[in-house]
């Protein structure tokens, strides 16, 4: 029999051909990809993951900058009808009488808030 | 080790899940498979990919008349013997009788196992059916009637070709020592 010239188990199985590594993954994705399960699936997600986000961050964004714009204004404002209201103050304090005058300072002389007023808005 | 029923029923349900329960099982032997007939790396993983693309979307065709290892034996036989022929600009069929060799600087080839390398090119001297019977058979395992479903030919036929096969890769390497 021929098979006694050459014996087949010698070499069995054995191939001299090598597969790169990670072949089997590369090709398992390929595939998927041209079926349509992951090149066409993941990028749309993707996309729209990124599109939330960047919405999120324009809208983040936007109201920072609405609540700097708010608080400036605010405040400006605030400080502004503050002058006004202290001058209207003065000068209706100057149009009362000694004795008026006298029995306020010595009523909210020491009060803490009217004092420490004037602190607060110059801060 | 997940059978092909299995497979067949995961590829009705859920066909990701099925395609993927195919590859993991058949993934490996599909591309030796073809390597062995095409010898060129680039070409096998080309056919192999195209092989279960090919599955996936002729699935709906397959009727169970035969194996389902049969069926993508035949696919991935058709994937590779396209590959030749692209390769030499025309088509090639089973009746092709041409030599083919392992080149010495052919990639993902370990040159240095000389035993595995002579009988190899003793496979790629044969005429492509031999080829095919012998690789089946030796390597794959497929009962005759599986091979004659893969090669679209009869069982005794692939058994006749088998041992042709045989005789010829013994007298080549005989011959060649």
């Amino acid at each position: 029999m021929a098979d006694k010239d050459f014996d087949f188990k010698r070499v069995g199985k054995r191939m001299p051909y090598v597969a790169p590594d990670g072949l089997w993954r590369e090709m398992e994705r390929n595939v998927l990809a041209e079926a349509g399960m992951v090149a066409v699936q993941k990028p749309k997600v993707t996309t729209l993951h990124r599109k939330h986000r960047f919405g999120r961050i324009v809208g983040l964004a936007a109201a920072v900058a609405a609540a700097a714009v708010l608080f400036w204004g605010t405040n400006a404002f605030w400080r502004q009808s503050q002058q006004v209201n202290l001058g209207d103050v003065d000068s209706a304090f100057g149009q009362l009488s000694n004795e008026d005058q006298n029995f306020l300072l010595e009523a909210y002389g020491d009060d803490v808030f009217l004092n420490n007023e004037s602190d607060v808005i110059k801060m | 080790m997940i059978s092909d029923a299995d497979i067949i029923r995961t590829m009705e349900s859920s066909s990701e899940q099925g395609l993927k329960l195919l590859m993991w099982k058949y993934m490996q032997p599909v591309y030796w498979h073809i390597r062995r007939l095409v010898v060129s790396h680039d070409d096998a993983q080309d056919a192999s990919q195209e092989t279960f693309v090919r599955i996936f979307k002729s699935f709906g065709s397959f009727r169970g008349d035969c194996s389902l290892r049969s069926w993508i034996y035949r696919i991935a036989t058709n994937e590779a013997l396209r590959a030749i022929g692209r390769r030499r600009g025309g088509s090639v069929s089973l009746d092709d009788d041409s030599v083919m060799t392992i080149a010495a600087d052919e990639h993902w080839v370990d040159t240095g196992d000389e035993v595995a390398v002579k009988l190899q090119n003793a496979i790629l001297s044969l005429p492509k059916k031999q080829q095919l019977a012998f690789s089946l058979r030796y390597y794959d395992e497929l009962s005759f009637e599986e091979m004659a479903k893969v090669a679209d030919s009869t069982a005794g036929s692939m058994k006749a070709c088998y041992h042709l096969a045989k005789e010829k890769i013994v007298k080549y390497i005989r011959e060649h020592d």
